[in-house]
């Protein structure tokens, strides 16, 4: 990948990036930082990229295992997110989503990190699963528990989970 | 698409509207440089590796003398180094793990031309911002082992605004939020933001080594 095109690829890709990273850890802060840091590792091995193929894959596994660390080292707390205060004021969100938003927080994170991709990514299950590195079915388990906890804050009722 | 992707996708797209990316380039050079030390202890070996951070240790401790070096355009105290340049831009880089006296580098900064206010525990922003801090203020983010340089123009700040330094100590590192602020109007909040406020950036100041 040469400069250029990896100066496109980062343009297209870190906003998105910053969005589904910010679902996963609850932190917009951490999730800017952690997706800048795994795009300048991306570009120090960008041959290893190059030969992976998928790029944007890349940079969102590294940047949630930066994340990761990150919270691992807060031994403080038990989630990722859940040491974030929410915003003191926020641009005019409904009470609803403020509640989806707080319920989200409280999800086990791989159970969050699931959801993000199968609903957000719009991956499918067995791609979620090489993305995480588990099995189709421990995906599956993360899913419908995550969903089961966001349910009270949703108003229709959950799909079934496909393949 | 099911109201579970939609609130998903609500929430992403908020977080993506506020993002501020470094430009390209600047990523670019940080990889570069990542690669550069990758090869650099790759080819220097263990042994050498331990004198590099054996060096580090002896400089720390040469930075942490308890009375500012003022003098030849830099300044050094224990938790900071900011150096004139001869642009008129100056250069602030703050050590990892090291307290800054808010007062002492707000003094500092106006030393070398640059209005700052500079708390700990509490940030101040103006809504809305009078301009964005990218203007102002360039520099990398923290590389593994290096406290983190930033290059701040004053030149550039528009009349009647100055820097904020909002530094919070979180349980997973230090966080400083800077933004421009119009100095007839702006508040103080004592939560770290959960989002950079509009025009402000954030750098991970202060973090635990890795």
């Amino acid at each position: 990948m040469e400069r250029e095109e990896f100066a496109e690829f980062y343009a297209a890709s870190f906003q998105r990036l910053v969005g589904q990273l910010y679902t996963m850890t609850g932190d917009q802060c951490e999730a800017q930082d952690a997706v800048q840091e795994a795009f300048v590792r991306a570009w120090a091995r960008r041959g290893k990229i190059d030969r992976d193929g998928a790029p944007e894959a890349w940079v969102r596994v590294t940047a949630w295992r930066i994340a990761a660390s990150r919270w691992r080292r807060a031994r403080a707390d038990t989630r990722l997110g859940s040491l974030t205060a929410r915003p003191e004021s926020t641009a005019g969100p409904t009470p609803d989503r403020v509640a989806f938003s707080d319920a989200l927080r409280k999800v086990p994170a791989e159970q969050r990190r699931a959801l993000v991709l199968y609903h957000l990514c719009d991956m499918t299950v067995d791609q979620v699963a090489a993305e995480t590195g588990v099995r189709a079915g421990t995906v599956k388990a993360r899913l419908a528990r995550g969903r089961a906890a966001l349910a009270p804050y949703l108003r229709e009722t959950a799909a079934p989970v496909t393949e | 698409m099911s109201e579970l992707t939609s609130e998903l996708q609500r929430m992403a797209d908020d977080a993506d509207r506020q993002a501020r990316p470094l430009a390209a380039a600047e990523i670019i050079r940080q990889g570069d440089r990542r690669r550069r030390r990758s090869l650099a202890r790759q080819s220097l070996g263990g042994l050498s590796v331990a004198g590099v951070a054996g060096a580090g240790v002896a400089l720390g401790l040469g930075l942490t003398g308890s009375a500012p070096a003022h003098g030849t355009g830099t300044i050094r105290t224990a938790a900071f180094t900011l150096v004139s340049n001869a642009n008129g831009t100056a250069t602030l880089t703050i050590k990892n793990n090291v307290l800054f006296e808010p007062a002492t580098l707000q003094a500092d900064l106006a030393q070398d031309g640059i209005p700052a206010k500079v708390t700990v525990g509490s940030f101040c922003s103006s809504d809305p911002a009078p301009a964005s801090v990218s203007q102002v203020i360039s520099g990398p983010k923290t590389q593994p082992g290096e406290d983190p340089t930033i290059t701040i123009n004053p030149a550039e700040m528009p009349a009647g605004t100055e820097l904020s330094f909002g530094n919070f100590q979180l349980a997973n590192g230090g966080r400083t939020i800077i933004a421009l602020i119009d100095t007839g109007s702006y508040t103080c909040a004592s939560a770290a933001p959960t989002a950079p406020p509009r025009g402000s950036a954030v750098f991970g100041f202060g973090r635990s080594p890795s």
